[in-house]
């Protein structure tokens, strides 16, 4: 297939056809590539001339996430051993391109890759639970997608990999899990315990334990109900604490305890806790372990009084903290702006519900981590953006190609960054005229010109979505 | 004043890939060819010597390489140096370092600049040997992973710090001209601007081949040559997790399963 500028002349729209001829005549993969997903069919045979143009082309978006999956599967016709692994383990394969994938002579490596693939489907898992190889086997039973009746196949090579991916398995139904428990081993029976299908009986079995591991998957089952998540809470062993404050269904009266827990890891935890009563978390405010009260300073049920006792903390970790909390007050955020750690006062700077006061307090910090910060908010003035975005440090200007509020100018001056990462978040901001788009067609860097394709071929493809005028044209 | 920077355009290695029908190397299609990275910082060394001199340098750039090298030559002209040189011969194909060297040598000699820095080694094949061969052949005083530089043009002396094992750091002064390999970390290399991406476009590349050097194929003949290249088989990896019987008892059941037990 050889790719015409002209070949183009389908019914789409003007700006489309005029955007997939100038990529065309460009013979750019990488445009080619970001217009794909966008434009009519009857044109993307045009561009898959373009962007499979060499083996070295095909290698490449043969392994990309980006690829679309049409694409994929038009690599998959190439029998090269490279290209056949590079897809089975690319994430974006769709399924009726894996099991193209299973030819005859696809290898042990091709087939497990196919195995384990989240998009692999019943069919082709089905065939694959036969594979003489036990690998391949081992690897249908590790896929998150594998059926129950599948793995119940599986589990009959009394194999032990397969026996504890099979307890993994989230399709795995109370009848598998009973059989894997009977003739498993203690690994096994720890992923059961863990399992939310795991049956109420094996709940039980799993308490009547006195294993830590197979305790410690018990603690962190979400279906374990409450009486035993309070037994598994004052177990004598810390990890098996810790499983249970994790349990997202650990009671609040469980929580109201934990100022007594003897391990800092397990009042790290419950310091996280939304449903943390204020009283307990004024108590734990006053923990000398800095982690929690940092934990504690970001929590919303803090009490306003112990969030200011907090914010004078002597970690400026903990400070950060509290100019993170979303419940901070506005007089507190003024204070914290003045804050002598610049990275208490990017805590401030980044918050777009801070009182304009806090803002203009900040505008004439120098400090990058501030600047950063700043530079995402859509609150900040233009003016300051102006100057971060004209800022020495990349990482800098980046935050402003990053802020939606910015204005059209400064996009524009981002799209000229010298960074290409900078230009590539710029070739996506909205006020960047459709027209400095195109100009990034040229760019010199692939992701910029993967980035602007996609957005013109967006933008000219959506139903209605053509611009009035000719942006192509307008320069 | 004049400084000459010798850069190479690399081969990055994808991470599947196929051996060349004759087994000596990878096949070039699994290959991303770019800049080398230890290059960068001897180039944009050379750009602040330039500009801390308000001009009064020209930075000249060197790659013996085939035409996919001059994007490799352009990227570091993009970056603000004056003038590059490509020199290529069918014959260079399978050149080792040494060689590389000889062909620098002839550039060198005629382009008789006043300083020449390379990377510290190349990142595909890191022998780092080509700005010591290329000192040993000019007789001039090389230094290797350069980590700090202090030289001006007009200077007879650099001094120069270097880094060796053991976190120690060596002080030393040089006779100019000389020979600097540049280590990563002297500096923080700068990204083209547009502007320069497209006046690079534009700068002069003089292309020379091995008779505008005074050099044959004959001369240049490699003195080394790789035999065979090849992926060594491995083993295979797990992650033991949990407490310390947890994972000794697991790791008890592999070595069960290992014997066949």
């Amino acid at each position: 297939m050889t790719a015409q500028p002209g070949a183009a002349a389908m019914a789409v729209p003007d700006e489309s056809r005029l955007l997939i001829d100038r990529v065309l005549e460009a013979r750019d993969p990488y445009a080619a590539l970001g217009a794909y997903p966008f434009v009519d069919r009857s044109v993307r045979p045009a561009l898959e001339a373009v962007i499979l143009a060499t083996p070295r082309l095909k290698l490449i978006f043969a392994a990309a996430a980006y690829t679309p999956p049409d694409l994929l599967d038009r690599i998959s016709i190439d029998a090269r051993k490279a290209l056949q692994l590079r897809l089975a383990k690319n994430p974006a394969t769709p399924p009726q391109t894996l099991t193209r994938l299973l030819r005859d002579d696809a290898c042990e490596r091709i087939r497990r890759y196919v195995a384990a693939h989240p998009r692999s489907d019943r069919a082709t898992m089905s065939r694959l639970a036969d594979d003489t190889s036990i690998d391949v086997r081992r690897a249908v039973a590790g896929n998150p997608n594998v059926p129950a009746g599948i793995l119940a196949g599986l589990v009959a090579d009394g194999d032990g990999q397969i026996a504890r991916n099979a307890a993994r398995g989230p399709f795995a139904d109370e009848e598998l899990l009973q059989a894997l428990w009977d003739n498993g081993d203690r690994q096994v029976r720890a992923e059961i315990a863990t399992h939310p299908n795991c049956a109420a009986g094996l709940l039980e079995q799993a308490e009547a334990t006195a294993d830590k591991l197979i305790l410690r998957k018990l603690a962190s089952n979400p279906a374990l109900g409450s009486s035993a998540l309070t037994r598994l809470t004052a177990d004598d062993d810390e990890r098996v604490r810790v499983a249970a404050a994790r349990n997202a269904a650990v009671a609040g009266g469980l929580v109201e305890e934990s100022d007594y827990e003897p391990s800092p890891k397990v009042r790290r935890i419950f310091a996280r806790r939304r449903s943390l009563a204020p009283e307990i978390a004024v108590r734990l405010a006053a923990n000398p372990d800095s982690w929690v009260r940092r934990w504690i300073a970001r929590n919303p049920v803090v009490p306003e009084g112990t969030l200011r006792c907090l914010a004078d903390d002597a970690v400026m970790e903990v400070r950060r903290s509290a100019a993170r909390n979303p419940a901070c007050p506005a007089s507190l955020l003024m204070t914290l702006a003045g804050d002598p750690a610049p990275w208490v006062r990017s805590g401030v700077a980044m918050r777009e519900d801070a009182p304009q006061a806090a803002i203009e307090r900040l505008l004439d910090d120098q400090h990058p981590d501030v600047l950063s910060a700043l530079g995402r908010n859509r609150q900040t003035p233009t003016a300051t953006l102006d100057a971060i975005a004209h800022h020495a440090d990349k990482d800098v200007r980046r935050a402003v190609a990053f802020n939606q509020c910015a204005p059209a100018d400064l996009a524009a001056h981002l799209a000229e960054d010298p960074y290409p990462l900078n230009r590539v978040i710029a070739a996506g901001h909205p006020s960047l005229a459709l027209a400095r788009v195109r100009q990034l067609l040229d760019d010199p860097e692939p992701q910029v010109r993967f980035t602007a394709a996609a957005r013109l071929a967006r933008q000219w493809n959506r139903p209605g979505g053509a611009p009035a005028a000719s942006a192509l044209n307008h320069e | 004043m004049k400084i000459l920077v010798a850069v190479k355009q690399v081969s990055v290695l994808d991470d599947e890939f196929e051996m060349r029908d004759d087994g000596r190397d990878v096949d070039e299609d699994f290959f991303e060819k770019d800049l080398n990275e230890f290059d960068h910082f001897a180039v944009e060394e050379a750009l602040l010597i330039k500009e801390a001199s308000g001009g009064e340098a020209e930075v000249v750039i060197v790659t013996v390489g085939d035409d996919d090298a001059d994007d490799a030559l352009r990227t570091a002209l993009a970056k603000g140096a004056e003038r590059g040189v490509r020199v290529w011969d069918d014959s260079l194909v399978d050149a080792d370092s040494v060689t590389i060297a000889k062909v620098l040598a002839k550039v060198v000699e005629r382009e008789d600049p006043d300083m020449v820095f390379t990377g510290a080694q190349s990142v595909d094949f890191g022998h780092a040997a080509t700005g010591m061969a290329l000192a040993g052949l000019l007789g001039w005083p090389h230094a290797a992973v350069v980590s700090k530089l202090d030289f001006k043009p007009g200077d007879e002396n650099a001094t120069i710090h270097r880094e060796l094992e053991g976190g120690l750091e060596e002080i030393m002064s040089v006779t100019c001209p000389a020979v600097l390999s540049i280590q990563l970390g002297i500096n923080q290399p700068r990204y083209a601007s547009l502007r320069g991406i497209r006046q690079a476009r534009q700068k002069p590349v003089d292309e020379l081949d091995l008779s505008d050097l005074g050099l044959s194929a004959e001369t240049v003949k490699a003195a080394s040559r790789v035999r065979r290249m090849y992926a060594p088989e491995r083993g295979q990896a797990e992650i033991i997790e949990g407490s310390v019987a947890e994972q000794a008892a697991r790791l008890a059941e592999i070595v069960k399963e290992l014997r066949g037990a």
